[in-house]
C-alpha cells in the first residue's frame, strides 16, 4: 500500500512539474503561507538550505526568495534578470545569453567561496 | 498505511524533482536578459553605503535594477533591499494626489494649488501670530541634497527661523559631535577603499551584515582573501556579522566605554602606542586643561581589563587581545553605527574610538581609519553636509558662528541679521513643544515633514503622538503611514527616480540619480513642493528653482549650494552637474575644481586638496606648516591636532533594576527599511519579516517559562508592546532585542524606547531601555505582514 501512495506521489509530482514548465511556469509546490522560506525549507530541503548557508549568498543575507521569487512570482531556477542584478558584467560577458546562468553556477553553493575558508578562533 | 505527513511529502517532491533533473531535461533554458528601452545611472535608496545602481526603464516605467559595476562603492553588487524595493513605486497604495483633512475626520481630495494654498495660508498665519519660529521643519536622511538644502534655505533665510530638523538627529548626530569635537571637521578622514588593506578590522556597535550589507560583503571577500586579517566585533548580540569575526568582545549594552578605555589602557601599558604621532598630531585634554601621555596613564588606572569585565562582561582576555590585534595590526579599520550613536554617551564613545586610533597611529596610512558608518543615504550630503539640523548652516558650520552666518546671508542675497544665532529646537525638543494652538506650553505650531515618520520612528512615543495629532501637521510622504494618520494634509511625493538629485554617502562621495520616469499620479519632488509654497509666501527671489522640470530645479539648487561652500573644507565645487552627469562613481569631496578627482585621505598633505587651497585657508584662517605631514586645519585651536579625549565612564540612562530586570536593544533587520513603508509593501520582503519579534536567550526564557512563539509582553517605564518570542543563543542572557520595522501598534517597539538625549549630540538612547518581560499568552498567528494602506485608517 505504502509503495503505492509513494509511486501515485513521484507520478503526480511529475506531471506538476511538467506541466508548469510546459506552460514555461514555475509553481512553487505548496501554498507558501506567511513565512520566511527558510523555516520550512531548512527541514525540507536541509542540504540544500545548509549550501547556501555556506555561500557568498548567504553570508550577506540573499535568501530563497531573493532570486526565487514569492508565490505568485515563483521561479525554480532564476532567470539571467536575477541574476544580472548584482552580476551585470558577467551576465554581460555571457558568451550564451539564451542560457540560464544557474546552468553552469549550480544552486546554491556557486562560489568558490566557504565557510570553512574562515577559521574563527574565538567566535563559537 | 504509509504516513504522510506534509512535509514528507514535500521532501518526496523535493527528492522526485532532483531525480526527475537528472533523468529529464526540465530545467528550462533561461530567457534572454530582458530589453530595456534605456538603462539610467544613479545611487541606491536605502542604506548609507551609496550602491550604484542602473535602473532599467520600459515603456516609461522602471522595470528593472542592477548593480553599477563601476561604482567604487559596491561593485555592481545590491543587496535584498537595493535589489527589490524599488518595485514599491507602483504599489497600489502610492499617494497620488494632495488631501486635506476635514471635520468629519477624513481627507478629501485636493488640487495641488489648494493644498498649497491652505499650507501656505497656515503658515502664515501661524507667523503672525505666534512668531517665526512657531512653524517647523522635520526632514529626512533620504531627501535629496538639493531638497535639504531648499528647505533649510527657505526657513533659516525665508522665515529667519532655524526649526529645521531631521531624521539624521536620531541616527548620526552622535558620530557628527564625535568628529567635529576630535578632529575639527565632520566625516571620515578615509574611505571604504581602506577595508580592502586594513590588516584588523573593528566592527563596534555595528550588524554589519544586516544593516550595511554590500560593506560586510567587502569585508567578507576581505577576510576570505587574506585570512590573517583580524575582524573583532564588539556588541551585546552574537550577530550574523560574527560569522567571520574573530573574536567577539560581547558587552552589556551602553557599557562599552569602559571597554575602550581599557584597550587604550592596555596599548598604553604595553607600550603599544606610537609616541611620535601622539606629540606630533594630538592634543590629550579632559575638553578644558591638557595633559600628557602620564596623565593619560593616570586618567585610565582604574580601567583593567579585569575591573571592565565585571562592569561590563566584556571578558577581560577578550579585551587584551583585541587592543593587541588592534595596535600591531599595522592597518586597524574602526566602523560603527547606532551601537554607538543612538546613546546618551554617544559623542563620548565616538571620541573614545577616535583615541585608539590617535594612541596608536592608526589613521592615514592605506587601511586604517575611524569609519562612522551612515545608516541612511544621505544623512551625510543632504543633511550634515548642508547644515538641515538646527544648529548649523551649510558647509556643516554652526549658526551661531557670526563670519559663517554673515557669510551665508552675503550667499543668500538676505539682510545682514536674518539668521537667527540662536539654534533652533533639536528633534525631541521639537516635537515636545509641538502641539495644538491653544496650548501655551507648545510654542510649535506647525510642522511640515519630508520622507520621513516621527509617529512610528520617534522614542518612547506616547510622550509625543498628542501633540502630533493636535498641532497643525503636513506630511511629504509616498505612502500611508503612521504619520499621514496624524496628519491634516499630506502631500504626495516622487519617488528617487521619478525626480532625481544627488546622495551623499558614508564615505563623502556623492553620486548623481537622473530622473528616470514620470512620477505615478498628481506625486511631486519635495523640491517643487517647497519652491511653491515659498512662491506663495512672497519668498520666490529666495528659492527661484520653482519650475516643472524637476532637474533643471536640482541643478539650480545643486549650483547654488556648491557656490556656497566652496571654500570649505567639504567643497564639492569642483562637482557641478555637468561633471556629476559624466561620472560613473561619483566624486568624495573635498573635490575643489573641476579638474581635481576627488579625495581618498583628509588632513594628509599630498592628499587633501585643503592644504594649497589658499582661499580655504584666508577665510577660515588656517596656516599649515611646511613640515607637517598630517594637518587638522578644522582644528579649534590652530594647532592642527587632535584630541584625545579623557571621557568619564558613564553608563546608559536607565540600566536593569529590579523592577525593570532586562536591558532591551533595537535595530534593524536586513530585508525592513526603517518602519517598513516600503520594504513590507513588497511580498519577497515581508515573507522574509513578516512581524517584529522578541529575541530572548534561552536562559531566560527558561526562567519565565517561555517557549518559542509564545506572546510575549515587553514594558519600560514609557509604555509595552506585545510580541512572539524568539529564543536564540546569539545575546547575551539579560539583554533583549526587538527589530522596529512592523506598523502593528501592539509591536510598536519605540512606544518602550528610551527618549533621554545626548548631551552633546542631542541624539536619543534608541538602543538601551530598561524593561520586564511576562509572558501573555501561548504562540499566537502574527505573520500578518502589516501595512497601513487606507490613508483613512486611524492611530490606533
Amino acid at each position: 500500500m505504502a509503495k503505492k501512495v509513494m509511486v501515485f506521489v513521484i507520478m503526480m509530482m511529475l506531471l506538476a512539474f511538467a506541466g508548469a514548465y510546459a506552460k514555461g511556469k514555475s509553481v512553487h509546490p505548496e501554498k507558501m503561507g506567511s513565512q520566511d522560506c527558510m523555516e520550512c525549507h531548512a527541514d525540507v530541503t536541509p542540504e540544500i538550505a545548509q549550501q547556501w548557508e555556506h555561500s557568498a549568498h548567504g553570508f550577506v543575507g540573499v535568501k530563497c526568495q531573493v532570486c526565487h521569487g514569492d508565490e505568485k512570482n515563483f521561479v525554480k531556477t532564476p532567470t539571467n534578470d536575477t541574476c544580472q542584478g548584482c552580476h551585470a558584467l558577467q551576465v554581460d560577458n555571457n558568451t550564451s545569453p539564451a542560457t540560464s546562468c544557474a546552468t553552469c553556477h549550480k544552486a546554491h553553493n556557486f562560489t568558490i567561496h566557504k565557510a570553512h575558508d574562515y577559521n574563527p578562533t574565538d567566535v563559537k | 498505511m504509509m504516513n504522510i505527513t506534509r512535509r514528507n511529502f514535500i521532501k518526496a517532491s523535493v527528492a522526485t524533482a532532483a531525480a526527475a533533473s537528472i533523468g529529464l531535461s526540465v530545467t528550462p533554458e533561461a530567457e534572454a536578459v530582458q530589453a530595456v528601452d534605456k538603462w539610467v545611472k544613479g545611487a541606491c535608496r536605502f542604506c548609507g553605503t551609496g550602491c550604484g545602481v542602473y535602473v532599467g526603464v520600459k515603456g516609461g516605467k522602471v522595470v528593472a535594477i542592477k548593480g553599477n559595476p563601476d561604482a567604487k562603492t559596491n561593485f555592481g553588487f545590491l543587496c535584498v533591499k537595493g535589489f527589490l524595493a524599488y518595485k514599491c513605486m507602483y504599489h497600489p497604495d502610492r499617494l497620488k494626489a494632495p488631501m486635506i483633512r476635514q471635520k468629519d475626520g477624513k481627507f478629501k481630495t485636493v488640487s495641488w494649488d489648494q493644498a498649497l494654498d491652505y499650507v501656505a495660508d497656515k503658515f502664515k498665519y501661524f507667523h503672525g501670530k505666534y512668531g517665526k519660529d512657531s512653524v517647523a521643519y522635520y526632514g529626512s536622511g533620504q531627501c535629496m541634497t538639493e531638497e535639504s538644502y531648499t528647505f533649510n534655505k527657505l526657513f533659516k533665510g525665508g522665515f529667519g527661523s532655524n526649526m529645521v530638523e531631521g531624521n539624521p538627529r536620531l541616527c548620526m548626530a552622535s558620530a557628527v559631535g564625535g568628529y567635529m569635537s576630535t578632529f575639527g571637521s565632520d566625516e571620515p578622514v578615509g574611505s571604504y577603499a581602506d577595508i580592502e588593506k586594513s590588516k584588523c578590522l573593528f566592527l563596534v556597535g555595528s550588524n554589519t551584515s544586516e544593516c550595511h550589507p554590500i560593506i560586510f560583503r567587502r569585508i567578507m571577500r576581505h577576510k576570505m582573501q587574506n585570512p590573517d586579517v583580524k575582524i573583532i566585533v564588539c556588541e551585546p548580540r552574537k550577530t550574523s556579522t560574527t560569522k567571520i569575526a574573530d573574536l567577539w568582545l560581547p558587552v552589556d549594552p551602553g557599557t562599552d566605554l569602559a571597554v575602550f578605555h581599557a584597550m587604550a589602557k592596555y596599548i598604553l601599558d604595553n607600550n603599544l602606542h606610537d609616541e611620535k604621532f601622539i606629540l606630533e598630531n594630538t592634543r590629550i585634554t579632559n575638553g578644558k586643561d591638557v595633559t600628557d601621555i602620564a596623565g593619560y596613564k593616570e586618567f585610565l588606572k582604574d580601567f583593567t581589563p579585569e575591573k571592565v569585565e565585571k562592569l561590563t562582561r566584556c571578558p577581560a582576555e577578550n579585551i587584551k587581545k583585541a587592543a593587541e590585534w588592534f595596535a600591531k595590526s599595522g592597518a586597524s579599520m574602526s566602523l560603527w553605527t547606532m551601537g554607538l550613536n543612538q546613546r546618551t554617551r554617544g559623542v563620548w564613545a565616538n571620541n573614545l574610538i577616535h583615541n585608539l586610533h590617535l594612541i596608536t597611529g592608526q589613521l592615514f596610512k592605506p587601511g586604517a581609519d575611524s569609519f562612522s558608518l551612515t545608516g541612511q543615504p544621505n544623512a551625510c550630503g543632504g543633511v550634515r553636509e548642508t547644515g538641515s539640523l538646527c544648529h548649523l548652516l551649510p558647509g556643516t558650520k554652526p549658526v551661531n558662528n557670526d563670519a559663517w552666518r554673515a557669510h551665508i546671508e552675503k550667499e543668500w542675497g538676505i539682510p545682514s541679521g536674518t539668521i537667527d544665532p540662536k539654534p533652533g529646537f533639536h528633534t525631541m525638543l521639537m516635537f515636545d513643544k509641538f502641539g495644538a494652538e491653544n496650548d501655551a506650553s507648545k510654542p510649535i505650531k506647525a510642522v511640515i515633514t519630508s520622507t520621513t515618520n516621527p509617529a512610528q520612528s520617534l522614542p518612547n512615543l506616547n510622550k509625543y503622538i498628542k501633540g502630533m495629532q493636535d498641532g497643525f501637521l503636513v506630511a511629504i510622504d509616498i505612502f500611508p503611514t503612521r504619520t499621514t494618520q496624524l496628519a491634516d494634509v499630506v502631500l504626495p511625493a516622487a519617488f528617487i527616480y521619478e525626480k532625481g538629485g544627488v546622495y551623499g554617502c558614508s564615505e563623502r562621495r556623492s553620486q548623481l540619480t537622473e530622473k528616470c520616469v514620470e512620477p505615478v499620479g498628481q506625486a511631486k519632488a519635495d523640491i517643487w513642493i517647497a519652491a511653491q509654497i515659498a512662491k506663495r509666501m512672497g519668498l520666490e527671489k529666495l528659492i527661484p528653482w520653482n519650475t516643472d522640470d524637476v532637474m533643471k530645479n536640482n541643478e539650480m539648487a545643486w549650483t547654488e549650494y556648491i557656490r556656497v561652500t566652496k571654500d570649505t573644507d567639504h567643497t564639492l565645487f569642483g562637482a557641478p552637474y555637468s561633471r556629476m552627469k559624466k561620472e560613473k562613481a561619483g566624486i568624495q569631496w573635498p573635490c575643489p575644481s573641476t579638474d581635481h578627482p576627488g579625495t581618498d585621505k583628509r588632513y594628509m598633505k599630498g592628499m587633501d586638496p585643503m592644504f594649497e587651497h589658499e582661499a580655504f585657508k584666508k577665510k577660515f584662517g588656517i596656516n599649515v606648516p611646511a613640515d607637517r605631514e598630517y594637518y587638522f586645519y578644522m582644528d579649534g585651536k590652530k594647532e592642527g591636532k587632535a584630541n584625545i579625549f579623557l571621557r568619564p565612564y558613564a553608563g546608559p540612562a536607565e540600566s536593569p533594576d529590579a523592577d525593570y530586570p532586562f536591558y532591551l536593544t533595537t535595530g534593524r533587520v536586513i530585508e525592513q527599511w526603517h518602519t517598513g513603508t516600503m520594504t513590507m509593501r513588497i511580498p519577497e520582503i515581508a515573507r522574509a519579516h513578516p512581524n517584529g519579534y522578541l529575541e530572548i536567550h534561552p536562559d531566560d526564557a527558561k526562567k519565565y517559562g517561555i517557549k518559542a512563539g509564545d506572546m510575549v509582553e515587553v514594558a519600560s517605564k514609557r509604555g509595552k508592546s506585545v510580541l512572539p518570542a524568539h529564543i536564540v543563543n546569539g545575546t547575551l542572557p539579560g539583554v533583549l532585542f526587538v527589530p522596529w520595522h512592523d506598523q502593528a501598534m501592539d509591536r510598536m517597539i519605540n512606544f518602550v524606547c528610551n527618549d533621554a538625549v545626548d548631551e552633546g549630540s542631542k541624539e536619543p538612547e534608541f538602543k538601551i531601555a530598561a524593561v520586564r518581560i511576562k509572558k501573555i499568552s501561548g504562540p499566537k498567528n502574527v505573520a500578518e505582514k502589516y501595512i497601513i494602506s487606507d490613508i483613512n485608517s486611524k492611530y490606533s
